[in-house]
């Protein structure tokens, strides 16, 4: 059945998952748990699935708050520690559980004996650049018959973060350089910024309704891989909005004023850029009338 | 009757023009006919608009002359001259042999200038769009077009008026090029001389030509001045012929002094000897007189040299003449010494000033959009409040119970209840809440070639807005005017091609649509609008001020 000629085609999802709402969602509770155990246990349920479907299959899980990011699986403190399987459970299963509940527990933990933090915003930005890191290592270790189909999937309830914007938009043209999809399933909060990713790297934006149900959305949006989406009928793609900021008022401007020389955004116009001191000569009157200035579009 | 600068060349009485008789005027710039008993033209033509003029045949009963236009329309004139019919014929040979001759005068005026515009528009496919827009649609005229519009053009034109045409030069065997045409009876060989060989033998030997001028019309005639020059030895002064009866034995004198004179003035250059490039030095072996003799030619051979070259030197002077033509002075001895002993190349090279970009403010490029998208999650909303409320201790015991939940207490209904697996399913199925696209009248869309109209609206309006901005501040008439045109070419703008295009749209798509697309053209062009009624409310009386000027 398999072709020499053909490479062998190795799935790499690598799941970034925000631990920054987890107080949050356990507040909530269901079914007689929280609503943490059961973003969680969908989580690890959707590892597994992933491993499930081809023996090649790779998986990788990275955890982060507003203090560090932290490799869950695999996990980076050796096989040191032991894990309890039910009888007949594949073995590699057993060993994500056990490893995703062991250090998402222990991220959640530390950050907890900490100062409080939830305010601050997660490390998002700095976990996908992770993964994106564990994906090239993956690619060149990986043998010449086999090729990598990597993607990334965030996991995320938290607001955008204006501070990690670089890293943001670094990862994804990264991502798109790599040929890394990133796909992003949005709880409770939306965000603008990993739209764009999603939109620029090919991948699936999906901010989902109930929160309950995510291991369906999961397993419905996300388990299919890019190559098959086209044949599926998956919830449309959303309208991003690609509008920048100005700098003056940080409002999302349609159309604005570009500095010529340091192309800042204003949302009004100035006699001098604010950020490098240019002054604009115009050969006007006073009064300046709208045709004279420098007009971009801005998409 | 007619404008007195202008001056009548030929006046011919019973024209017919459409059944009416009157008199035919050609004048040095247009032709003109009138009717018989008034004082003004009732049609003009000046030369440089007729294409080509048109005779009927012989034999036929009426005797007419068309003049064909550039713009494609024509005038027929019939003479209708009692006396008969040959002298109908002679009138209208009269006015046609006197159109043969003016009309090449203009049309290679016209011509050029023409083709100068058709290349352009063919180089330039911009502005051959602008041209079709524009132009063909009456919102600008022609004139107007090439005068303000076609901005690459002016250029052009004005780049070629500032660089001086060069002059053809002469060809150095003109003389040799004269080919005898052997007279089959006589025996006899004539030679054909063109005026442009005369010109070129005039560049050649001024002093010819100044002898020319004296000689040629009043002591004798064209044919034996040019005998006598070709057997004159002026022009084989090499062979050392002495004929004192020569015409043009002063000619030579003549230009002796020329060349002497020309020695002294045009070399100033303090570093350059001359003695240095003496070749009568080393002139020791072979007999004197042998020498003197050889010594001779070879001074003669040199001499025509020389005056051959300053003649060049002089026509290569008179082409630069445009620029400013002040041979400047040789530069002071030291300085040229200097030049000399420095080697460009061999200094350092200083890097050109750069202005350094003081950026005060880097975070700005750093920070993103703030998240101002709301969660539309209203179910959360309570759940979050109070999620910060949670006791740290709650929180530690949910975690850890999780933490150890693996293994044999793993339940799979944790992960997934039926009820909400349903509700997902219904989101995720074809009609689910999840599966709506975007809102459709976010994106309009055009066929390809209404697309492309519209880039050409977009094109034509802002080049006429472009240049009725441009007129602002208008301080002076001129600029007055111009926004007064512009503003007019706007309004036919929005006439000629704006309301067209909406009712295209109209019928491809809904108006509403239309009216959006459209949105930001109508919008500038009420701008200039706007600004033009302010500016003239303010004045009260532009436009006739204007027009009286």
């Amino acid at each position: 059945m398999e072709d020499k000629e053909e490479r062998i085609e190795t799935s790499l999802v690598a799941i970034v998952i925000d631990a920054t709402p987890a107080k949050k969602f356990a507040s909530q509770p269901l079914d007689g748990s929280s609503m943490m155990n059961r973003i969680f246990d969908s989580l690890i349920a959707f590892g597994n699935a992933h491993l499930m479907q081809a023996s090649h299959n790779k998986l990788a899980i990275i955890a982060c708050n507003s203090k560090s990011t932290k490799f869950l699986y695999p996990s980076m403190d050796g096989n040191s520690r032991s894990y309890q399987n039910r009888p007949g459970q594949y073995d590699m299963f057993a060993k994500v559980d056990s490893d995703v509940r062991h250090g998402l527990g222990e991220l959640i933990l530390n950050d907890l004996t900490d100062n409080d933090s939830t305010k601050s915003d997660s490390l998002l930005g700095g976990a996908m650049a992770r993964a994106l890191c564990y994906i090239h290592r993956v690619q060149r270790e990986l043998s010449l018959s086999h090729q990598l189909k990597p993607r990334v999937l965030v996991v995320s309830g938290s607001c955008d973060s204006a501070l990690q914007y670089m890293t943001f938009m670094n990862v994804f043209f990264t991502a798109q350089k790599e040929n890394v999809v990133i796909d992003c399933c949005m709880m409770d909060t939306d965000s603008g910024l990993l739209q764009q990713g999603c939109d620029i790297t090919g991948g699936q934006y999906l901010h989902i309704p109930s929160v309950a149900g995510l291991l369906e959305y999961l397993l419905w949006v996300f388990l299919p891989s890019p190559s098959c989406r086209s044949k599926i009928v998956l919830p449309p793609p959303t309208k991003v909005d690609y509008r920048a900021a100005c700098f003056c008022h940080h409002k999302l401007v349609d159309i604005g004023w570009v500095c010529s020389v340091c192309l800042s955004i204003f949302c009004k116009f100035s006699i001098m850029c604010t950020t490098c001191n240019t002054e604009f000569k115009l050969n006007r009157p006073a009064i300046v009338p709208a045709k004279s200035k420098k007009r971009a579009r801005i998409e | 009757m007619t404008s007195s600068s202008e001056s009548i060349l030929l006046l011919v009485p019973h024209v017919k023009l459409k059944k009416n008789e009157g008199e035919l005027y050609l004048m040095s710039e247009r032709l003109g006919w009138m009717v018989g008993n008034k004082d003004s033209f009732n049609v003009s033509h000046k030369y440089s608009d007729i294409k080509t003029q048109k005779i009927s045949p012989e034999g036929k009963p009426k005797v007419q002359l068309q003049v064909c236009l550039h713009d494609g329309s024509a005038t027929t004139f019939q003479f209708v001259n009692p006396s008969g019919q040959a002298e109908q014929m002679a009138d209208r040979d009269k006015v046609k042999d006197l159109l043969q001759l003016m009309l090449p005068k203009f049309k290679r005026m016209v011509n050029k200038d023409l083709e100068e515009k058709k290349l352009f528009l063919s180089e330039n496919p911009q502005y051959r769009q602008l041209y079709m827009d524009l132009v063909k649609s009456n919102v600008i005229s022609a004139e107007e077009f090439w005068s303000d519009h076609a901005t690459q053009f002016i250029k052009q034109q004005q780049e070629t008026k500032n660089a001086t045409q060069q002059d053809v030069g002469i060809s150095a065997s003109f003389l040799a090029d004269i080919k005898p045409q052997t007279d089959g009876c006589n025996g006899g060989v004539r030679y054909l001389l063109t005026s442009d060989v005369m010109a070129s033998i005039f560049r050649t030997y001024p002093s010819v030509k100044q002898k020319h001028l004296k000689c040629v019309p009043n002591k004798m005639t064209e044919e034996e001045f040019w005998k006598k020059f070709f057997s004159s030895h002026y022009l084989h002064r090499d062979k050392n012929i002495n004929d004192t009866k020569d015409l043009f034995t002063d000619c030579g004198k003549q230009d002796e002094q020329v060349l002497k004179q020309d020695l002294t003035t045009a070399i100033n250059d303090p570093l350059l000897d001359l003695t240095a490039l003496n070749d009568i030095e080393d002139e020791t072996s072979g007999t004197p007189s042998n020498a003197k003799i050889n010594n001779i030619a070879h001074q003669n051979m040199i001499r025509r040299f020389n005056q051959h070259s300053i003649l060049v030197l002089k026509a290569s002077e008179q082409a630069a003449g445009a620029e400013p033509a002040t041979v400047e002075a040789a530069p002071p001895k030291r300085m040229r010494l200097q030049e000399a002993l420095t080697y460009d190349d061999l200094e350092s090279n200083e890097s050109n000033p750069t202005v350094q970009l003081n950026l005060c403010r880097i975070e700005r490029y750093l920070n993103g959009p703030p998240t101002t998208v709301p969660s539309h999650a209203g179910v959360n909303k309570n759940g979050s409040s109070t999620g910060q409320a949670i006791d740290p201790n709650t929180f530690k015991s949910i975690l850890g119970r999780w933490m150890r939940g693996g293994g044999d207490r793993y339940n799979p209904l944790d992960v997934l209840s039926s009820a909400t697996a349903v509700t997902v399913l219904g989101e995720l199925s074809i009609g689910g809440s999840l599966m709506r696209g975007p809102q459709p009248n976010s994106a309009i869309h055009l066929t390809s070639e209404l697309q492309k109209e519209l880039k050409e609206l977009y094109v034509s309006l802002s080049e006429i807005l472009k240049h009725f901005w441009a007129a602002f501040p208008p301080s002076t008439p001129e600029l007055v005017q111009k926004t007064n045109r512009m503003i007019d070419a706007l309004h036919k703008f929005n006439q000629a091609k704006l309301t067209p295009y909406e009712q295209k749209l109209i019928q491809a798509s809904t108006s509403s649509e239309a009216e959006n697309i459209l949105r930001p053209l109508r919008f500038q062009l009420q701008a200039a609008i706007r600004k033009h009624s302010q500016l003239s409310e303010r004045r009260p009386l532009p436009r006739t001020a204007v027009s009286s000027m």
